[in-house]
């Protein structure tokens, strides 16, 4: 297997509906899959959920998010694994870490001037760190 | 009666020469009987039932009896069982007369007795084939030959079962009888015998009514039985088998419905006694039995058949079950005079009337002997002023009481001591004045240590036992004094006893504080073990709390739209309070070990105790990237104890495990927690796939402040071994031969002996 995951996944893109920002979700927890899912959806993003690394990898759609909100601890392939993978394939996609874990040092280390998000968050940090990553504001 | 003549001792010298000639005539009648044996007579016994049904043996029984009495030799006995209840078919029928006939061809033969009309029937043309003038003797009842003559050459020794007069004993001893319920089975090979005995039964009746209770499957016996009007006797002829098809030995069936029975049972069957009859006229098969026997040895000794009359009579014998007669409140003085009554409890006084009379003339005489003595010994004197000064001498506050509890003698601490000014079980109780009122008196106010302290001074003093001893408390000017009371026997029992009370409050203190101390340090290693599991902890209630919020905001976002989706709306609140549980559940299993205080014993499983934990420590398991594997034991295995110190013994071992585990590599951090029990003991156990144990000693683990790891009190596994122990258990460690340390803790199962 000589291709890269992006050489993969990029084959066949669909066309997208730019008038929403396509945000994808990364997380284990089911609750707070869906309760992220809710709330960005209610903010107006268009919202993807994913339950794993290895699953985003499988559906993503050719990686049409502008952003990923991603859990760190995955059952899995790790968050940081993750972000680096895709890096590594060519695949920039702005990334939103969020954990429930004490490791927003190791964030800090590992993936420097990502935003880290610790679980409970407030929405306003999350809309933020959004915008930040991704230099879009989406109209509320 | 002595057996001896009188005489015996006053003139051995004429004993002797008697006993010579004895001897010599002994030894000349042996020498004949070597020369000239007298042959043997042959008897053929023939029985037609199966010879384990009780009648058949008892019936077997006598006529051994009655053959083995007597001074002629015991006669050769054949014995055949045709079984032919069980082997009816014609073909059996004549390959057994075939068979027998071959088999005593060259046989002689003195007699044969049959046992039974069933038997008789069969045998009889054999019989008359190979040995035409042997005379039968027949043993059988005497309703079967009542309408059928007995064929020619044999003599019928013929029982009667007195059914019409059990009714009347039945009707005698409950007056107001009214009705009568016939048990009997489902007819098989007796229905002949039962068909006369309704009859017999239908012709007595005499004005009562009949419950007819025959052929009915035993469970629904058993529920009709119980609920019998209150004027009804019950008649038991026998189950062989019941409605159901299901085979019994008739006294059997009867031991399994009698105990559920309202009314009493009757029957006329020796063989029912004991197993749930009230009682009846009951025919003796064991003395119908010997009667057989007799009238064969009647034969053997030369008497002519011919001039032999045939024999009936009852056999029978009026018989009561001590037990059934009280349990139906019959007094005995009510029975027939002549009943015989078994299964009597018999008191000792009943049974060894002389015996006991002695030992109360002993016991007297005894008693009498130990008054005159003390008189003897009071008169004396005692060293009053030795005692005085030994008393005077002790520490503690003394005193001596007489038999009666009063006090004779007292020390001055004694004098000096009382609680508020008042007399207590603890001193201050004036000479003369009782001992044991005091403790009553302290023990108006719900003093829990009243009955205990009463009791401990009673056995002393009525010489229950020699020395006891007591620790109670006293509330004085706001605090608890602790006293240990010492009763010492004065001897011989019943003088008195002597009282040391000593103030032992500072001990107790000292022990309660260690207590505290002890409890203290164990919630200390809980605490200090959800510490540890402090960031699996934050991770868990993160994710819930998380989700929350979310929820929350997202629910506040879709309302503040001009046309809400309440749908969605609904929605976010049920996964807000389905989280908010969520967390709470978390809360919930560490709380009880934060908490300081003790809770109730109760029987605990240890498989839910180990379910408990692994939710605990999941989380932390799968931040270091260890697993953690169950292998519980599929059913219950209980222990009698503290859920929570025992949760918090599992949490300590497994907690260890994963740290032993930390230095393999991912994928080989193995802790394995395992249940099992066996033989009265349960077992809980944690082997990691870590380093094991290094050191020379591995008990040494359990010592307090023991540690390898940097960090750590070492007090872990110390109070996993107290904790152990508290409950009747024993923890161990072994290095498996894999690698690793595994931990093994043993309790008594909950409800054995032992827990």
């Amino acid at each position: 297997m000589g291709q890269t995951v992006a050489e993969r996944f990029t084959e066949g893109c669909p066309s997208m509906n730019r008038q929403l920002l396509p945000v994808a979700v990364v997380d284990d927890d089911p609750a707070f899959r869906r309760a992220l899912e809710r709330l960005l959806r209610g903010a107006g993003y268009d919202v993807d959920t994913f339950t794993s690394a290895e699953d985003y990898l499988a559906r993503s759609g050719g990686f049409r998010h502008r952003c990923l909100v991603l859990d760190v601890f995955l059952g899995g392939m790790s968050g940081l694994d993750l972000r680096a993978e895709l890096a590594q394939s060519g695949v920039r996609i702005p990334v939103v870490f969020i954990t429930a874990h004490e490791d927003v040092e190791i964030v800090a280390r590992v993936a420097p001037g990502v935003p880290c998000l610790r679980k409970p968050f407030d929405e306003e940090l999350l809309f933020e760190a959004i915008a930040e990553v991704t230099g879009e504001r989406q109209p509320q | 009666m002595t057996p001896f003549p009188k005489g015996f001792g006053a003139r051995p010298g004429k004993l002797l020469v008697a006993a010579l000639f004895a001897a010599a005539v002994a030894a000349s009648a042996r020498a004949a009987l070597a020369t000239e044996p007298i042959p043997a007579k042959s008897v053929l016994l023939v029985h037609a039932e199966d010879p384990y049904l009780p009648w058949v043996s008892e019936i077997t029984a006598g006529i051994y009896a009655a053959l083995e009495a007597g001074p002629s030799p015991r006669p050769d006995v054949y014995v055949e069982h045709l079984d032919l209840a069980r082997f009816p078919s014609p073909g059996h029928t004549r390959a057994r007369s075939a068979w027998l006939l071959e088999k005593y061809r060259h046989q002689k033969m003195d007699a044969v007795l049959v046992v039974t009309r069933g038997g008789l029937d069969f045998v009889l043309p054999i019989v008359r084939e190979l040995w035409p003038e042997v005379p039968i003797v027949l043993i059988e009842n005497e309703r079967v030959y009542r309408d059928v003559p007995v064929p020619e050459g044999v003599i019928p020794v013929l029982g009667r079962f007195e059914v019409a007069k059990t009714v009347d004993l039945a009707r005698a001893l409950f007056p107001g009888t009214r009705r009568v319920a016939f048990i009997n089975g489902a007819p098989d090979i007796e229905v002949s015998e039962s068909a006369y005995l309704r009859s017999d039964l239908q012709a007595h009746l005499d004005g009562l009514e009949l419950i007819d209770l025959s052929e009915l499957p035993m469970a629904e016996l058993q529920n009709r039985v119980a609920h019998l009007p209150e004027d009804t006797v019950v008649f038991y002829w026998g189950i062989r088998v019941d409605g159901s098809g299901r085979s019994f030995i008739p006294r059997e069936a009867l031991r399994q419905f009698a105990p559920l029975s309202n009314r009493p049972i009757f029957s006329v069957h020796a063989t029912m006694i004991g197993y749930g009859l009230v009682g009846g006229h009951v025919l003796s098969f064991a003395e119908l039995g010997k009667e057989g026997g007799r009238t064969v040895r009647r034969i053997l000794s030369g008497e002519p058949a011919s001039s032999i009359a045939p024999i009936r009579k009852s056999f029978s014998r009026t018989v009561f079950d001590d037990r059934e007669l009280r349990r139906f409140d019959i007094p005995t003085d009510r029975l027939p005079p002549g009943s015989e009554i078994r299964f009597r409890k018999e008191t000792l006084w009943t049974r060894y009337p002389h015996l006991v009379a002695g030992a109360i003339a002993a016991f007297a005489l005894q008693a009498a002997l130990i008054t005159t003595l003390l008189l003897e010994r009071r008169r004396r004197g005692l060293a009053q002023s030795l005692t005085g000064a030994t008393l005077a001498s002790l520490p503690g506050q003394v005193a001596v009481l007489n038999g009666e509890g009063r006090v004779v003698q007292v020390n001055q601490n004694w004098k000096e001591f009382a609680v508020a000014g008042a007399s207590s079980p603890a001193g201050g109780v004036a000479v003369g004045e009782s001992y044991l009122a005091a403790w009553r008196k302290a023990g108006a106010s719900a003093w829990p240590f009243t009955e205990t302290g009463i009791r401990v001074v009673q056995e002393v003093l009525q010489g229950v036992t020699k020395h006891d001893t007591l620790e109670y408390s006293l509330h004085e000017a706001g605090r608890d004094r602790w006293f240990e009371m010492h009763v010492e026997e004065l001897r011989p029992p019943g003088r008195g006893a002597v009282v040391v009370q000593v103030d032992v409050t500072r001990r107790h203190d000292t022990a309660t504080e260690v207590r505290m101390r002890e409890r203290e340090i164990a919630h200390l290693n809980r605490v200090g073990a959800v510490g540890e599991l402090a960031s699996s902890l934050a991770h868990e209630l993160g994710q819930p709390l998380g989700a929350i919020l979310a929820n929350a905001q997202a629910a506040r976002r879709l309302l503040a739209r001009p046309s809400p989706d309440l749908e969605e709306v609904r929605a976010s609140v049920s996964d807000i309070i389905e989280d908010d549980q969520r967390a709470g559940l978390v809360i919930q299993r560490i709380r009880a070990l934060l908490r300081g205080e003790e809770t109730p014993k109760d029987t605990v499983d240890l498989n839910e105790i180990v379910r408990s934990v692994l939710h605990m420590v999941g989380g932390e398991a799968s931040l270091r990237s260890a697993s953690i594997l169950p292998v519980l034991a599929t059913a219950p295995v209980t222990v009698y104890g503290d859920r929570v110190q025992l949760e918090q013994v599992v949490l300590n071992l497994v907690l260890n495990g994963l740290d032993a585990v930390a230095e393999r590599t991912i994928g080989q951090r193995e802790v394995r927690v395992s249940t099992s029990s066996a033989l009265g003991n349960v077992e809980v156990s944690v082997s990691d796939s870590g380093p094991g144990i290094r050191s020379p000693n591995l008990e040494r683990v359990f010592e307090p402040f023991y540690t390898t790891k940097t960090q750590g009190l070492g007090m872990g596994l110390s109070i996993c071994r107290s904790i152990v122990e508290a409950h009747g258990g024993e923890i161990s460690v072994e290095n498996v031969a894999e690698g690793g340390a595994a931990f093994r803790c043993a309790f008594p199962a909950a409800g054995s002996l032992l827990a």
